[in-house]
This record gives C-alpha cells, structure tokens and sequence, in this order.
C-alpha cells in the first residue's frame, strides 16, 4: 500500500505535523517540536481541539 | 574450507537453502533444500574434459564478470567440495534442443541430467546465521561514471584483478585495454555515511582495504602512482595504523576531498577526477589510468522458500541500518534475542575479516556450550496458559515474537501449546488475549494490579502511574539515579520484564483507582529486547487512546515513551513534563474518569472478537 500524507498530533505538547503514514507499518514516531513519542493520527475529535502548544 | 569439509563432525551442505525452522532451543528442525548439482561429486576426477567441450560461455561470477566461464564449470580454484556443477539456467542440455556434449566427454560418467532437488530434515540444537552482505551496488547513483567509463571498477573487481587466482594471473591490467595503469585512484566511501548517496553507516572494511590495495600496487609495480580521495581514514584496530603509514611512505599521496567530478578521454580512456582537497581548500584536477571506487557494505536479505525471508523463518529483527539484532550489543554480540540461535560475520554488522572470523568462533563456542550441557535452564518468567477462559481464537500464536506458541487448532478443538523453552517471556501473549486466558510468571495480573493499588491508596491525584520495562525504560530511571538527576517523586514505577506486558486492563484499572496520568514506557523499536513486541504496545496505547476519546476521557493522560537504558537524561525531562501534566489534571476530571470507567467496563470487544460470557468452550481432548 502507497503512503499517505497524514496529519499526527503530539499528546504531549499539541504540536500538528504531517507523516508519511501506512496504516500497516508500525514505526517509531516522535513529536518533532517536543521529541515525545504520545504521537497519534488526528482523529475528527482531536481536529477540533486546539492547536499549538500547551506549554 | 578445507578443514571444515573434512571435519568427521562437520557436514558441509553445500548449494543448499534453508527453507524453514520449526521448534526451539535445542530442538529446532530444519527444512533443507540440496539443489541438483547435476555432477555427482563422488565420482567426478576434475579432470575438465566436460568444460573443454561445453559450447555456452557466460559471465563468471566469482571473478566479477571479468572473465567468463563454462556453463559446467568448478565455482572456484578452492570450492570445498571440489568438484564441478552444472549451471542448468545456462545449459543448452535442459533446452528442447538438448546439446549434451559434456555426456559423451565425461569418462567416468558422473554427469546426470536427470537429477532433482533434494529436499530433507535435519534436526538441530542451534542454529547460526552467517548469511553474509552484498556490496554497494554504484549504478544507480553512478556518481563517478562507473557505469559509463570502462577503467572504474569497484574494489571488488580491482580484488579480482589483482590476485594471483584472477582473470589476469594478477597482472593488474586496465578493463579498456589491457595496458598496465600507471597511475590508480581510489575514492573511498562510496554509498557509505551518506543518507543521499547510499547508506549512512560507515561500513568499516573500506579504508583499511583500499590501504592495503595501495601497498599491493606499490610493491607490484613501484612505478606506479596511487592517490586515495578520502573523508577521513578509519585506522582503528591492531596495526592497521601501521599499515596506513607504511601505505605513506611507499608514496601514496592521500587526498582529503571526494571528488565532484570523473571524465573520461575518449580516446585514450584515460580519467580526468575533479576534487576540492579540503586541507588545502585548492581544487585539483587528477588523470589517472583508473580509478577503484571502495564500495561500502550492505545487508542481503536472503529468500527461504520463494515467499518469506529467513527473517521471518527465524524471527529475526533489523536495526534501522537492516543487519540484524543481537540480543545485547555488548553482553550477548553474538546471540539473537531468540535462544540458540547466534549469529556470525556481516550478517550483524559490517566487519572485516578478523571481526568474522571472531565472531564465528563466538558464536561456536556460545553454541557448544549450550548443546555440551545437555539440557537448557530457562528463566521463570515464562507464559502460562488457563485452558478454561481460551476460546482458540490464535491471537497468542500470532503476536508472539519468538514463535514459542504453537496456535490453537478450532477444528480439533485443541489448546495452543506453550513452548516454554523457547518464551522469553515478555508478556506480549497475556496482554493481548481477550480472554485473560494467559498469565505471565512473576508477573501475573493480579500481581502487576496490586502494585497499581499500592501506589494510589494513598493521595492519587499526587501520583503518575508509569509503567517501565525491564532493560530500558527501568534502566534509564537507574541511569537517571545514578546520574544524581533529580525527577518529581509523583513518579512511581511499574517494571515488567517488556512494555509488551502492559495489559489495557491496567491502564484503565489505574485510570479508575484516580491515577491522574499512566505513562507506559519501553525500549526504542531497535532495541526490543523481545524482537517486535514494543511494536504490539504500540498498538495496544493507540487502541485505549481511541477508546479514551470515545468515552470523553482527554487521551492525554495515557502518555507513551521509548527510552532507553542510557538515556537517563530523557527519563528525567520525561518525568518533569509528566508532572506538569499531572497538575493539570482535576480532581472532577478523575471523578469523571472513574464513573466512566466504571460504566464501561474494562473493555469492549471489537468486531472481530466475539462478546465476553459467550457459551464456555468445550473440554479439549487433549
């Protein structure tokens, strides 16, 4: 399967930044304002949250 | 080679393919396929009749294509067995036009057309991997015209040129016309410690091997000229920063700089190389008579059966470079993380020849040791199966990184077996069964949950639940102690053996005793420890991150983190944002948390899996 441009969030400091993601490779990923690893693919949810960070 | 083939205790199985490994340490059983020869080695004389009169003629491999060979033919000067193979790609005898020439020739008739592939099984205690590398294939990228100009070659083929055994009888000769060259260039790091240009690692053998080409061209042809376009050289090791000197004062003008540019005279074939000698910062123009680009190495991946890799066969896991992963890089080199097997030469990383032949005798006598004591002691952290709550459902089988699970059998209604000797015991089985059908030795669920109620009885909103494995999360809170770096004591520590461990069950049990934030920490990827298990953790934290934002509880009290044993400095910066995190959280929100969870239950069964309380599975006959 090709990869696709995805949007990743940062759980730790709300950071936006795209991936180049294929949903079955599991990779290590790091946020890259913050280095932390609590990235996960935007959901609608997380979208209407705000952006930026908390910090 | 040779001792080895003779060897009453070695059986040498040569053009012969693993094409499957089953079982565990000390009882693996392998499925070997022997391709037809075609020439039975017992009885061939070498005696060269049949090559005399063979009518194809094609590249010869071993000599890099510089000289051709037969389509029956000896590999090489020294193949171990010695005896002749036929090429059945390239025979004319297997074509409807059967030529069979070297059957009329061959006297002691040793040559059978009709010969098959074997297939069999052998039983092993371990297994070695020593599969080997490729080298830097400089076509692609063609930086340095070695796929237009005639007089590059690699230093592989320069080798070849240059041994006694090689096409020429080694006389180095120029591939355009055979005239002795004068003056030689080497560039060094070609495809390696470059990310654009090849690999990023440095391959380790180059350097020294392009100093010892220079010695061998100074001492065969004193005239000649070698100049070496380098980044740096990589002398370490036992006298090889001898060696380097003595490749100095033989007059080998070493220049620091590779170069941008290679054009050739098309009438003499001569080389014109453009490079900036950054010592001196001048750009200098260099003709030569040929040029020997030192190609860096990379790691082969090796087909079993036509559909998986050995890597799959084996278990095996890559690091980010793709060699293979030891269990320890520096307290077990040589053992892969799944016991008996080990590994040997280029397969684990790039080395030279002396790191391989070391390596080998380790990995010898690792594998000795284990089959001389007759029997294996196993920790005692291993998986134990509950047949009860199992439903055969073969999720333990699949996840399991070290293939100790042997899956369940619905038809037959029989239970997965657990293969102790070969758990490692990370856990990864027990916390993805829906069942709770496994449990883990030492750390068993109700063992891991007493610690999570331990650590919250008291002021929970003051605490931050975070689980560590054993070798590097947990470590790295040592390496962070040790280093007298100071962390917020909110923090308190689960260890389990892998993150793989981390049942979801404790996540949301800990989210439901009023822990403000769980943190589930494990190795980097290239370090697991238990192969891919970090990846099912993974999987597993983005899962109860969905299933957080579904229920309205912030995902973000669920953080997820690989540090390693040394990163002590990380484990500390970690933990002070954690706790940061920690003070955002309200004590409404846990009251909220808990009355959700509370609602919900521990988990929800997703659409592949069946419901909880279904109809318990019937007694196995087992």
């Amino acid at each position: 399967m090709a990869k696709e441009t995805k949007t990743f969030y940062c759980l730790r400091c709300q950071e936006r930044f795209p991936v180049d993601y294929d949903r079955k490779e599991v990779v290590e990923r790091s946020c890259p304002r913050c280095g932390s690893n609590s990235v996960r693919l935007e959901t609608a949810a997380a979208a209407q949250r705000p952006h930026g960070s908390t910090g | 080679m040779m001792d080895a083939g003779r060897h009453p205790q070695i059986e040498l199985l040569v053009n012969s393919q693993v094409e499957d490994v089953t079982g565990f340490v000390g009882n693996y059983r392998a499925r070997v396929r022997r391709r037809a020869q075609y020439v039975d080695p017992a009885v061939c004389t070498n005696c060269d009749d049949c090559v005399a009169v063979c009518p194809v003629v094609v590249p010869d491999e071993y000599q890099q294509g510089l000289s051709s060979r037969k389509a029956i033919y000896l590999p090489f000067p020294q193949a171990v067995p010695s005896s002749y193979t036929l090429d059945a790609d390239n025979c004319l005898g297997f074509n409807p036009i059967a030529c069979g020439k070297c059957l009329d020739a061959c006297d002691p008739k040793c040559i059978d057309f009709e010969a098959r592939d074997q297939v069999f099984d052998l039983e092993v205690g371990t297994v070695v991997v020593a599969t080997g590398m490729e080298v830097y294939d400089p076509r692609p990228n063609d930086e340095y015209g070695y796929a237009q100009f005639e007089n590059v070659i690699t230093s592989m083929e320069f080798e070849r040129l240059i041994c006694a055994g090689g096409p020429s009888e080694g006389e180095l000769v120029r591939p355009s016309d055979g005239r002795l060259p004068r003056k030689v260039g080497f560039i060094q790091c070609v495809g390696s410690r470059s990310v654009q240009r090849g690999v990023p690692y440095c391959s380790n053998f180059c350097c020294m091997n392009t100093v010892k080409e220079t010695l061998l061209v100074a001492e065969h042809y004193p005239d000649a000229e070698s100049t070496v376009f380098y980044l740096d050289i990589r002398a370490f090791g036992k006298g090889f920063e001898d060696l380097y000197r003595r490749s100095r004062e033989a007059g080998v003008r070493y220049v620091r700089g590779l170069p941008g540019r290679v054009e050739e005279d098309a009438e003499t074939g001569d080389l014109a190389v453009h490079v900036q000698n950054t010592l001196t910062g001048e750009i200098e123009e260099h003709r030569l008579d040929l040029l020997v680009l030192a190609v860096g190495m990379v790691p082969r991946k090796v087909t079993a059966d036509g559909t998986r890799t050995l890597d799959e066969i084996l278990s095996l896991s890559r690091t980010s470079d793709g060699f293979v992963m030891e269990a320890h890089p520096k307290l077990s080199p040589v053992d892969a993380p799944t016991r008996g097997l080990y590994f040997a030469g280029t397969v684990e990383s790039p080395k030279d020849i002396k790191d391989s032949v070391t390596q080998a005798g380790a990995a010898a006598a690792r594998s000795g040791n284990l089959l001389g004591a007759g029997e294996v002691r196993i920790e005692a952290i291993t998986a134990m199966l509950d047949p009860d709550p199992c439903r055969l459902c073969k999720i333990c089988a699949r996840v399991c990184p070290f293939n100790a699970i042997e899956q369940a059998d619905k038809k037959a209604n029989r239970l997965p077996v657990f293969i102790e000797a070969g758990c490692s015991g990370c856990g990864t089985c027990a916390a993805e069964c829906p069942w709770d059908a496994i449990s883990m030795r030492h750390f068993t669920d109700e063992q891991v949950m007493a610690q999570i109620d331990a650590i919250v009885t008291d002021d929970p909103m003051e605490k931050i639940v975070a689980f560590a494995c054993n070798w590097c999360s947990y470590a790295g809170g040592d390496m962070a102690g040790t280093s007298r770096l100071q962390y917020p004591p909110a923090v308190r520590l689960v260890r389990t053996m892998c993150s793989g461990r981390v049942d979801q069950k404790f996540i949301w049990h800990a989210l439901r005793a009023g822990a403000p934030v769980v943190l589930v920490s494990g190795c980097h990827f290239s370090d697991c420890h238990y192969i891919d298990a970090v990846t099912w953790t993974q999987k597993r934290v983005e899962k109860a991150w969905t299933r957080m934002e579904k229920l309205g509880i912030r995902p973000e009290r669920l953080q997820l983190e690989w540090i390693s044993a040394a990163e002590g400095q990380k484990f500390a910066r970690v933990m002070r944002e954690l706790d940061d995190l920690r003070r955002q959280v309200t004590v409404e929100e846990v009251a909220e948390t808990q009355r959700i969870l509370d609602e919900a239950g521990d988990e929800e069964p997703t659409a592949d899996e069946p419901a909880r309380g279904r109809k318990a599975r019937q007694p196995a006959g087992v």
